[in-house]
């Protein structure tokens, strides 16, 4: 099963977003790709009704910005029909850079 | 230390047009020349956002200086998205202070209306940093302050009916405002059961796609209104990056930073003009601005705080909201609605009015400008 990955900086022992090209404190380049358990508990989310062209005919859709158990923010979109703050989710799969995430399993 | 002020301002009616950026910078332009007594111009400084994208137009800075017989004066476009106007103003403006010029133009402009709602929603979505999983993942430019808004409801206890009596009051602004786009009545019954964009922001939480151009002449001199100081800051364009979402950091710190250049604070202001291009903005901003707790800022406005009579009326030319929102145009029109006010000249005065202030926002928290303006002699 596809896994959420993060980057890693060891020198400033911070996790930095996946698509980060450098660690924006030390500039350090070489960082290291970490696997992250893909828990998380919802932050904030909001229902999108009008959307740009290429979401249009998915509105309306949910996004949602995810506390990961690992302390990292991630924006991401939710396969669910319904979500509140403070909901237990879980990653499903990334699409396009694009980060889905779904109901917790338990 | 040399004073420069705002001499001359000129501003088109807001909402869909026919004519094209072109034709309505140059009559914003030439209104503002014309208010300043035809001044030798030694600068031109235009704001825009999209203009390549919706309204097939760039070089708009060499535009004006053509049309306007300006000769071989500099001319440029500043661009930060909503900010485009603020910040175009604080360049020409700290250009003036160092002696560089005497005598500047700085315009705004945006041509929205010529394409659809789904093209503008993408034009909008440049406004963020689009190199990363955010944008893919579907999130807009009004979805961020959607998210925004959920989570201050959570957290503070506002309610949906408190964006209401924001978007309720600007556009009871806006109904003698002679430019605003929007001047028809409406309730708030009304606005609570338009149609959802992002929720839990509606229709009338969300300021609308504009046409309108606005500009001023600002000069080193003591006649006009006086521009105090000028504060600018960045902020994270990722919303998964923002350290504290609760926080636009941006209008704060170029808050602070133009507060402490005049020797002002929150109290000293009379009047303000911000950037609600939605209605969770305008709480958020009224926090920020620090004039009100963070976190009350939806109390202040329950209570009328934030018209006349309250601590403090909030953009009394009926905002972006109602007045319309012509993205390069409207960092320029804030700016001359608090020119009007300190010159005793705006709808809905407010009387007495001696210092004024204008803040500018750029994408989700990307720019924010802050200018603070004395009336004449005062």
């Amino acid at each position: 099963m596809e896994k959420l990955s993060a980057k890693y900086c060891s020198t400033c022992s911070k996790t930095l977003n996946a698509d980060k090209y450098h660690c924006p404190t030390c500039f350090e380049e070489e960082l290291e790709v970490r696997e992250m358990s893909g828990k998380g508990i919802v932050y904030s989310y909001t229902n999108i009704y009008i959307a740009p062209k290429q979401f249009a005919d998915k509105a309306p859709y949910y996004i949602v910005l995810v506390d990961l158990e690992e302390g990292l923010r991630v924006t991401a979109r939710y396969n669910g029909n319904e979500v509140k703050i403070g909901d237990k989710v879980e990653f499903d799969s990334v699409e396009n850079r694009a980060l889905y995430f779904r109901p917790a399993v338990g | 230390m040399s004073v420069v002020s705002v001499t001359g301002r000129g501003i088109t009616t807001f909402g869909k047009k026919n004519e094209s950026i072109k034709s309505i910078l140059i009559k914003a332009c030439k209104d503002a020349l014309i208010d300043a007594g035809r001044p030798k111009v030694d600068a031109v400084f235009v704001g825009n956002f999209a203009g390549a994208t919706l309204a097939n137009q760039e070089i708009l800075g060499s535009v004006l200086t053509n049309e306007l017989g300006l000769g071989s004066v500099p001319s440029i476009k500043v661009e930060g998205a909503c900010a485009s106007g603020g910040l175009a103003f604080r360049q020409a403006y700290q250009l003036v202070k160092a002696g560089e010029y005497e005598t500047v133009l700085v315009a705004g402009a945006e041509k929205m209306t010529g394409t659809n709602t789904e093209s503008v929603t993408k034009a909008l979505t440049l406004a963020m940093d689009n190199d990363s999983n955010e944008g893919v993942s579907g999130l807009t430019f009004p979805g961020f302050f959607g998210v925004l808004a959920n989570r201050y409801f959570y957290e503070f206890g506002a309610e949906k009916k408190h964006l209401a009596m924001v978007a309720l009051k600007n556009r009871e602004y806006a109904l003698s405002n002679p430019i605003a786009q929007f001047r028809k009545g409406t309730s708030l019954d009304e606005i609570m059961n338009a149609r959802l964009i992002t929720d839990p922001l509606g229709l009338f939480d969300c300021s609308p796609i504009s046409d309108g151009a606005a500009a001023v002449v600002i000069q080193r001199s003591k006649d006009g209104v006086e521009i105090v100081s000028s504060g600018q800051a960045s902020g994270t364009p990722l919303m998964q990056e923002v350290e504290d979402l609760m926080h636009i950091s941006a209008t704060n710190v170029s808050a602070n930073l133009a507060y402490e250049a005049a020797g002002l604070g929150p109290n000293d202001i009379d009047v303000v003009e911000l950037h609600d291009c939605f209605t969770m903005t305008e709480i958020v901003a009224i926090e920020e601005l620090g004039f009100f707790e963070k976190g009350k800022g939806w109390e202040a406005v329950a209570q009328g705080l934030t018209k006349h009579g309250g601590k403090i009326p909030v953009n009394t030319s009926g905002g972006l909201l109602s007045k319309g929102h012509p993205i390069g145009a409207t960092g320029i029109a804030q700016i001359i609605q608090i020119v009007d006010q300190l010159n005793g000249v705006a709808c809905n005065r407010v009387d007495n009015a001696r210092i004024g202030l204008a803040q500018n926002l750029g994408g989700t928290g990307a720019y924010s400008t802050v200018h603070i303006f004395r009336k004449k002699g005062a």
